[in-house]
């Protein structure tokens, strides 16, 4: 730049030199060691968070939330309980009386309350009915809808029963135990 | 624990490589010495920080540039009264290889680049520096070569006609 003039025009080169001269400038000779320094200071400085232990940590809440279900299950198993047959209505298709099908007793299969089991249970809760009286019932019913039973032969609610005895209740005649006469004379009887 | 070492090793390289040029883009920008040590200084560290992240490492230089010079920006809008501060007192070019330049000379040059858009600015700054050519700032800024031509040209034009103007409107007085 010193040697263009006033009345020329600067050149492109001219121009680049200036602005080089300018920026011909180096950092203090301890710059990159104080960059050292600052980036070691960082290396050793203890972090309180660091990526890598995301995985790890995630691993060991997971452990943890598997033990404590675990052991959760294991001591809040309920004591067995007997078996329960929920009484289901008949189905659609009465099933012969000899062959009993598993569906006419799914109820006893698939709803027997089994011992361990902590599910919630939407249904209502069943009622206890042995197996033999729930079969009997169900054969009771497709017989009498099948017509191997004749309905009128049953016994009537009250057909067959005698005339109750009509109660006849004496009356009672209470006699005092003192007589008028008996309590002027002062005696006791 | 080794790749550790040999990323230590790498960006200590780097470091070594780089700190001219980073010092010098940002002293571009802050004309002030302490200042532009300052930034590059932060500009290293967190490069530090994210240097596992960058797979490629040629584009370390480019990448260093653009994080020193919007550093720069950010700091002198944070610190303008102190950069005129500095420009008043006339310590700005104490390297000058040309030796004693005349202070009003200096101040001048610098108002002019200073009156360049900053695209115009970062890409006359970065050829003159280290005496990059085209293609050089084009991989520096990540943009083409012939984007870098058109903004040098123009860069080049307002500076010569900046400066004819201020050399004629001062020694007019």
């Amino acid at each position: 730049m010193d040697e263009h003039r006033q009345d020329s025009p600067l050149t492109d080169e001219e121009v680049d030199r200036a602005i080089g001269e300018l920026l011909d400038v180096e950092p203090s000779p301890d710059f990159v060691a104080r960059v050292r320094t600052r980036i070691d200071g960082e290396r050793i400085a203890p972090r309180w968070f660091d990526w890598r232990l995301v995985p790890v940590s995630a691993a060991i809440a997971s452990l943890l939330v598997i033990v404590v279900v675990w052991s959760a299950g294991k001591n809040g198993e309920p004591p067995p309980q007997p078996q329960a047959v929920s009484v289901a209505p008949a189905p659609p298709e009465p099933a012969k009386p000899t062959a009993v099908t598993p569906q006419a007793v799914n109820a006893g299969t698939a709803d027997v309350a089994a011992p361990g089991r902590n599910e919630p249970n939407e249904a209502p809760p069943a009622v206890l009915v042995s197996r033999a009286e729930v079969e009997g019932l169900r054969y009771f019913v497709s017989a009498l809808r099948e017509g191997r039973l004749d309905a009128n032969a049953l016994p009537s609610e009250s057909g067959d029963l005698e005339e109750p005895m009509p109660i006849v209740i004496e009356p009672i005649t209470v006699e005092p135990l003192l007589s008028a006469g008996d309590t002027q004379s002062g005696e006791l009887q | 624990m080794k790749i550790d070492d040999d990323l230590a090793r790498d960006f200590d390289g780097l470091l070594v490589e780089c700190s001219s040029l980073a010092f010098r883009v940002a002293f571009s920008v802050l004309r002030h010495r302490q200042d532009a040590e300052d930034v590059t200084q932060e500009a290293f560290a967190r490069a530090h920080t994210k240097f596992r992240q960058l797979r490629d490492r040629q584009r370390f230089r480019s990448w260093l540039v653009r994080m020193v010079w919007r550093m720069a920006l950010d700091r002198r809008r944070a610190d303008r009264r102190r950069t005129a501060r500095e420009l008043e007192r006339g310590e700005l070019n104490a390297a000058s290889a040309a030796g004693a330049a005349p202070d009003e000379r200096v101040a001048m040059l610098w108002e002019a680049i200073d009156a360049l858009p900053d695209k115009l600015r970062q890409a006359i700054v970065l050829a003159s520096i280290e005496g990059h050519d085209v293609t050089e700032v084009a991989a520096l800024l990540g943009i083409p070569p012939g984007t870098v031509k058109s903004r040098l040209f123009l860069a080049r034009q307002r500076l010569k006609e900046q400066l004819q103007w201020m050399n004629t409107g001062r020694t007019a007085r």
